[in-house]
């Protein structure tokens, strides 16, 4: 059965992140009141935090997984990984990798706790949008892991962006990760997109007939994998009316909704991990 | 004549103190107890260890009907809390440590009563207990391999630090029997044996009260028949 091998320290699972930092980025998010580049970075942050929190025991943090992450727009053309000197680290790695620690506030039955947020990236909104580029180090980064790594479950790529790529039609590379496969299954790429139009979101559609009217919104679903089964399931208690054949496709998230779409993957992951 | 054979390991590939499950047993007192701390919270095992030695090294009975369980949780809450380092935990560990900690815990008591012993079980979660009786098996409180999902019934911890030890306790979801026996052919085990004994019955009954199990377990799970998971049982023979 694919999408079920064990995830361990000997075994880890792959994320790559793809950030767009580009200018149009600076825009707000289409009925929210913050720009979409705070939005992907608190995204980013939060995902992170997510993963490190899963991979959490009583010791510290083990290693389930690996991460890559790539900024693209940061300059004219460039994509780059925004870990510094490195490319695909382990999950723990992130721990010594910290920009800042905010304190933030929770409330656990009626109580106001304070707790530690730790920060990696600021929001960045500066110059063009080489997604072609980004996804082509992602498909460098994730052929070279699934080379060393044909036993483990499968990598998942998520690329956070307004969808308007600036160096051509990524479709192609895409095509070429969700081509790759361990023997556990296929490479899956998740977009989370986000946009300046007042359209009501969509999350996990599983047809083209779902999406609004946007006019990245058709490549970004087309360029996103099916959502195995296990989290299907998963997707479905929070979405009740997830069809089979969902895309890991979230359009105008709001940060609750970009979190979630992590969630049902680290869920689904995490019952395999030992 | 009571003998008792034991038989704990962490998951095949991890280490000895990252084994998340517990047991303990006393003979002589009839009391026997397995738990299986949740993966997926933290101080897991802390917190498994702290409800098996609660209920065995104190006078807390499950004939007690009314308080078994609120004392229960509420003396290991305690053990659990005072364990912890709270103010030397690295960042994600104090994040992740303030939602507690979560167990099963499956027990079983007898008391003499005659010619016979009164037996009474209780269990929250997917640990089991299994009698072997005139060739079939019983099994409390899962009876049936699929009833084995990744989502099993909980003994919660309460809230860790910055809340302090004396929070209000949640009340488990907890089933309970009992019965009556002169002779006893009885395991306690934790999920993944549980499993495999209901599956594969009758020859995993044979194998588990002979033979070695580290070795047998092995076998069992490259085979696919077991899942990689800590592995405990406690094999009760009372003749």
């Amino acid at each position: 059965m694919p999408y079920s091998a064990e995830i361990s320290r000997n075994n880890p699972g792959l994320f790559v992140f793809l950030i767009d930092q580009s200018r149009s980025m600076s825009h707000k998010i289409g009925g929210g009141s913050r720009s979409k580049a705070v939005e992907a970075s608190d995204a980013i942050n939060k995902q992170l935090n997510e993963l490190l929190n899963r991979c959490t025991k009583s010791e510290g943090v083990r290693n389930y997984f690996e991460i890559g992450i790539i900024g693209y727009g940061v300059a004219r053309e460039t994509a780059t990984s925004l870990l510094k000197d490195s490319q695909i680290v382990p999950v723990s790695e992130l721990e010594t990798r910290i920009l800042k620690v905010e304190k933030r506030k929770q409330v656990i039955e009626g109580e106001e706790i304070d707790f530690d947020f730790p920060v990696w990236f600021e929001p960045v909104a500066a110059s063009d949008t080489p997604m072609v580029k980004a996804f082509t180090m992602a498909k460098d980064w994730t052929s070279s892991w699934i080379n060393t790594h044909m036993n483990s479950y499968p990598p998942v790529i998520i690329n956070i962006s307004d969808g308007e790529a600036t160096d051509g039609d990524p479709s192609a590379v895409v095509n070429d990760i969700k081509e790759m496969a361990t023997y556990d299954g296929n490479a899956l790429v998740w977009n989370c997109h986000l946009s300046e139009s007042r359209i009501t979101p969509v999350s996990y559609p599983a047809s083209d007939s779902h999406l609004p009217e946007d006019k990245y919104a058709r490549k970004m679903f087309e360029m996103s994998s099916e959502l195995p089964e296990s989290m299907i399931a998963i997707a479905r208690e929070e979405y009740k009316d997830i069809e089979r054949g969902a895309r890991g496709y979230v359009f105008n998230a709001q940060l609750e909704d970009l979190i979630k779409l992590l969630d049902i993957g680290t869920r689904a992951i995490s019952s395999l991990m030992r | 004549m009571i003998s008792v054979r034991e038989f704990t390991a962490p998951k095949f590939g991890n280490k000895p103190e990252e084994n998340e499950d517990y047991l303990l047993f006393d003979s002589g007192k009839l009391k026997f107890a397995v738990a299986d701390g949740a993966s997926d919270s933290i101080f897991s095992g802390i917190w498994a260890k702290a409800l098996v030695e609660s209920y065995l090294n104190s006078d807390l009975s499950l004939f007690d009907d009314g308080a078994f369980i609120q004392q229960l949780v509420r003396t290991a809450r305690d053990r659990w809390y005072e364990e912890i380092k709270w103010d030397q935990l690295k960042l994600f560990v104090k994040n992740k440590a303030i939602n507690g900690s979560f167990s099963t815990f499956t027990a079983l008591e007898g008391k003499n009563a005659g010619d016979v012993i009164e037996f009474k079980v209780v269990s929250v979660g997917d640990s089991c207990f299994l009698r072997n009786q005139n060739g079939s098996l019983d099994s409390f409180p899962l009876s049936r391999a699929e009833d084995f999902n990744i989502s099993p019934k909980l003994i919660w911890s309460g809230y860790g630090s910055p809340f302090s030890r004396e929070f209000k306790w949640r009340k488990p979801d907890f089933k309970s029997m009992s019965f009556t026996a002169s002779a006893a052919d009885f395991v306690l085990a934790t999920d993944a044996v549980s499993k495999w004994i209901i599956e594969y019955y009758p020859e995993s009954w044979d194998h588990i009260v002979d033979g070695d199990p580290m070795e047998l377990f092995r076998d069992q799970i490259a085979s696919k028949k077991m899942r990689n998971d800590d592995l405990t049982f406690l094999h009760i023979s009372v003749t």
